[in-house]
C-alpha cells in the first residue's frame, strides 16, 4: 500500500490491524476514505466476508435515496461483526465467485474496486440506477425476518438494516 | 492471432477521451438499426404498390419510388430513443401531366392510400400536408410520401412537386431533384477510417459486438423469421455512412439537437424547424472532416452558424441551393424571416458552447447528464452514463483498465499480472469484481 499509495496515511492500532486514510477521486469529487484490515490468524478459519477489509467513505458522507428501486444505498453493509463502527462499509466482491481472498493485495483489489464503486455511486445518485456490476443477495427460499421484509418494502430492495447476524465463521 | 481478435484487443485498450466516447454513445442511441432501415424501405415500397394497385385513382401511374431526405443520405435518426420510431421521406414519381392541379394531386394521393373500408391502410392515420401525405404505421413509424412528376428533357431525376396550402389557398409547382442531391451527397461526403475504427471499437466495448457482427446477427434473425430465405447466401455487410463518416454522425446529432430545441423550448414553439436538407447541403461545404466527433459537431455547427452570419451581414435570408440542381432552392420555406435564422444561429452557438465546456471540464457524471439531457433530451445523459459503465466493466474484465493513485481510471495495455505497470504508472486491478449487496438480512448485507 505504501509504495503504491504514498499519500495515504497508515496507523497500526495493534499488531495485526492497520488503518489507512486517503483520498480517492474517480471524477471531480474527492472522497476521504478509511480502510481497515486485520491480518487473520492462520487457524482462524473465517470466511473472506468476515476477513475482508472494511472500506468506509468518511467525507463527503454517502447520501441515501429513499424509495429507490436499487435500495436507499445499494451495495453496502450497514454493519460488520468485526467492528463496532457504524458503517456503512462498501460491498466490493462476490464471495461466491471467490473474487477476494486474504492473499490479495489491497492495492490492486480493494482500493481500485472502491474507486470504481464511487464512480458507480455518483451515477446512481444522479439517475437512481446502478450501472456497475452488482448483485443483490437473496436467499433461495427468501425466508426473511418479517421485520426485515417490511423495512425492505419501506426503504427499497437493498436498504435493510441487518437484523440477524450472518455466520461469518463458515469457511 | 486473427484480425478479429486484434480488433477486440484494440477496442478494449483504446484510449478514447471520455467526452468523445460519451458523444459516440449518444450518437449510437439515436441511430436506426439495419432492420429498422429495411422495414422502412418495405413500408414505402408497399405504399407505392398500394397506390399503383388496380382500382386506385393512380392505378398503373406510379413510375418510381425512392427515399429522399435523411433516409437517402444514410442519416436518419430515431424520433424516440427508447422506441423503434423514425420518420421516412419518400418520393413517389407519378406519370401524370406536370401541370396537374396541386390540390387535386395531393387529394387523389390521399384517397389512393386511404382506399376502401377494409383495405390495408384505411384504418391508418393518414394526413395531407402542403407537399406530401403522411402515413403513420401502428408501430409509430411515419412515411412522408411526396408526389412528383419527372420533367422530361432535364438532368437525371429532376422533377416537379405539388404545393397546396388550404389555409392560404397558396399553390404552385416547384422544380426539385432530391435523388440528385442524395447521390451527390453520398458521393462527396468524406469518410474517415480513424473515426470508423474508433466508433466501431466503442460499439464493441459497450454492446459487445461490432457493426459487422450486429448486422449479420440481425440478418440471421430476420431470415429465421422468414423460413423460405434459409438457402440464400449471406450477403457481405454494407457499412453505411453513419458508421464511417463523422460528418454524417455529426449531422444526426445536430438534427437531434434541433428537434429537442423546437419541441421543448417555448421561444421555438410554433416555428418551423430548419430543414435537414439545408444542414446536409452546408455539411458538404464544411471542409475536411475531423477524426474526433466532438470536434466535428463543433466544426459543422460553426460552419452553419457562419453561413447565417454571412447572410445577416447583408441583411438577407440564407440562400442554400441543391448542389446537384441549382434551380432547386432548399431555403424556399425556411427561413421565412431573419429572426428564424437568428434563432437557429443562437441555438448552434449554445450547442458549440456546451460541447466545448464539456471538453474543458472533462468527464464529470453530473455535467454529462445535465448537458446531454439538455442538448439531446430523452435521457440521452443517462444512456451515456450507462454506456460509460458498461465499457468500463468490459475493460476491467479484460484487465485493460488501470487506476491512477488518485483514483481515476485510464485504459491500459492488458497487464500480464496485477500491480503497477512501471511505464504507465497505472494500478491494474487483479481482477474484475462484483459490487455486492442484497436483501438477505441474515448475511448482514443491505
Amino acid at each position: 500500500m505504501k509504495s503504491v499509495f504514498p499519500a495515504w496515511s497508515c496507523d497500526q492500532p495493534d499488531k495485526r490491524r492497520a488503518v489507512w486514510h486517503g483520498l480517492l477521486k474517480p471524477h471531480k469529487i474527492a472522497y476521504r476514505m478509511r480502510v481497515e484490515y486485520t491480518e487473520p490468524l492462520l487457524p482462524e478459519g473465517r470466511s473472506p466476508l468476515f476477513l475482508q477489509p472494511l472500506v468506509e467513505v468518511l467525507d463527503p458522507p454517502l447520501k441515501p435515496r429513499f424509495g429507490n428501486s436499487e435500495g436507499s444505498l445499494p451495495h453496502v453493509y450497514i454493519a460488520h461483526p468485526r467492528t463496532d463502527r457504524a458503517g456503512p462499509f462498501l460491498c466490493l466482491f462476490d464471495d461466491d465467485a471467490n473474487e477476494w481472498t486474504p492473499d490479495d493485495r489491497l492495492s490492486d483489489t480493494t482500493i481500485p474496486w472502491a474507486s470504481n464503486w464511487l464512480s458507480c455511486y455518483e451515477s446512481w445518485q444522479l439517475t437512481g440506477k446502478w450501472f456497475g456490476t452488482g448483485k443483490h443477495i437473496r436467499s433461495e427460499t427468501d425466508s426473511r425476518d418479517p421485520d426485515a421484509a417490511a423495512l425492505e418494502r419501506y426503504h427499497g430492495t437493498t436498504s435493510i438494516a441487518a437484523l440477524t447476524r450472518y455466520d461469518f465463521s463458515s469457511p | 492471432m486473427n484480425v478479429r481478435t486484434n480488433f477486440e484487443d484494440y477496442a478494449r485498450s483504446l484510449d478514447i477521451d471520455p467526452i468523445e466516447a460519451a458523444l459516440m454513445d449518444v450518437a449510437r442511441a439515436i441511430q436506426i438499426t439495419q432492420s429498422m432501415h429495411s422495414e422502412a424501405e418495405a413500408h414505402y415500397r408497399g405504399l407505392a404498390s398500394h397506390v399503383d394497385r388496380p382500382g386506385s385513382p393512380f392505378e398503373d401511374l406510379v413510375a418510381e419510388i425512392y427515399a429522399s431526405g435523411s433516409f437517402a443520405i444514410h442519416a436518419p435518426t430515431r424520433s424516440r430513443i427508447k422506441r423503434d420510431q423514425h420518420d421516412v421521406d419518400a418520393v413517389i414519381e407519378l406519370s401524370i401531366p406536370p401541370g396537374s392541379d396541386p390540390q387535386w394531386v395531393l387529394q387523389t394521393l390521399y384517397k389512393a392510400i386511404k382506399g376502401d373500408p377494409g383495405s390495408k391502410y384505411h384504418g391508418y392515420l393518414i394526413e395531407k400536408n402542403s407537399r406530401c401525405v403522411t402515413v403513420t404505421y401502428p408501430d409509430g413509424v411515419t412515411v412522408d410520401l411526396m408526389p412528383v412528376v419527372r420533367l422530361l428533357g432535364t438532368p437525371e431525376r429532376v422533377a416537379s412537386l405539388f404545393h397546396y396550402k388550404p389555409e392560404t389557398g397558396d399553390q404552385y409547382h416547384k422544380e426539385i431533384n432530391p435523388k440528385g442531391f442524395a447521390d451527390h451527397f453520398n458521393e462527396n461526403v468524406e469518410t474517415n477510417a480513424v473515426f470508423q475504427d474508433r466508433f466501431d471499437a466503442r460499439r464493441f466495448l459497450v454492446d459487445g459486438e461490432t457493426y459487422e457482427t450486429m448486422a449479420k446477427r440481425m440478418a440471421s434473425e430476420a431470415s429465421s423469421r422468414t423460413a423460405i430465405k434459409a438457402d440464400t447466401q449471406p450477403m457481405p455487410v454494407h457499412v453505411p455512412l453513419d458508421q464511417k463518416s463523422p460528418r454524417v454522425v455529426a449531422l444526426q446529432l445536430i438534427k437531434r439537437f434541433r428537434d429537442k430545441r423546437f419541441r421543448k423550448h417555448d421561444d421555438h414553439s410554433g416555428k418551423r424547424k430548419p430543414p435537414s436538407i439545408i444542414m446536409a447541403a452546408i455539411a458538404l461545404e464544411a471542409g475536411p472532416v475531423q477524426d474526433n466527433l466532438v470536434d466535428e459537431v463543433v466544426a459543422l455547427a460553426t460552419c452553419m452558424r457562419r453561413r447565417i452570419q454571412n447572410a445577416e451581414r447583408s441583411l438577407r435570408l440564407l440562400d442554400i441551393r441543391n448542389p446537384a440542381h441549382t434551380p432547386d432552392v432548399f431555403t424556399d420555406r425556411w427561413p421565412e424571416q431573419r429572426s428564424d435564422q437568428q434563432l437557429w444561429a443562437r441555438d448552434l452557438q449554445t450547442l458549440i458552447d456546451r460541447l466545448q465546456n464539456l471538453q474543458h471540464v472533462g468527464f464529470d457524471p453530473a455535467v454529462i447528464l445535465s448537458t446531454f439531457d439538455d442538448l439531446f433530451g430523452e435521457k440521452a445523459g443517462e444512456a451515456a452514463l450507462r454506456a460509460y459503465h458498461d465499457a468500463r466493466t468490459a475493460q476491467l474484465e479484460y484487465g485493460a483498465l488501470g487506476m491512477k493513485p488518485s483514483g481515476e481510471f485510464k485504459p491500459a495495455t492488458p497487464a500480464l499480472s496485477a500491480g503497477v505497470a512501471a511505464a504507465s504508472g497505472l494500478i491494474t486491478p487483479a481482477r474484475a469484481n462484483t459490487n455486492m449487496g442484497g436483501t438477505v438480512p441474515d448475511d448482514n448485507c443491505w
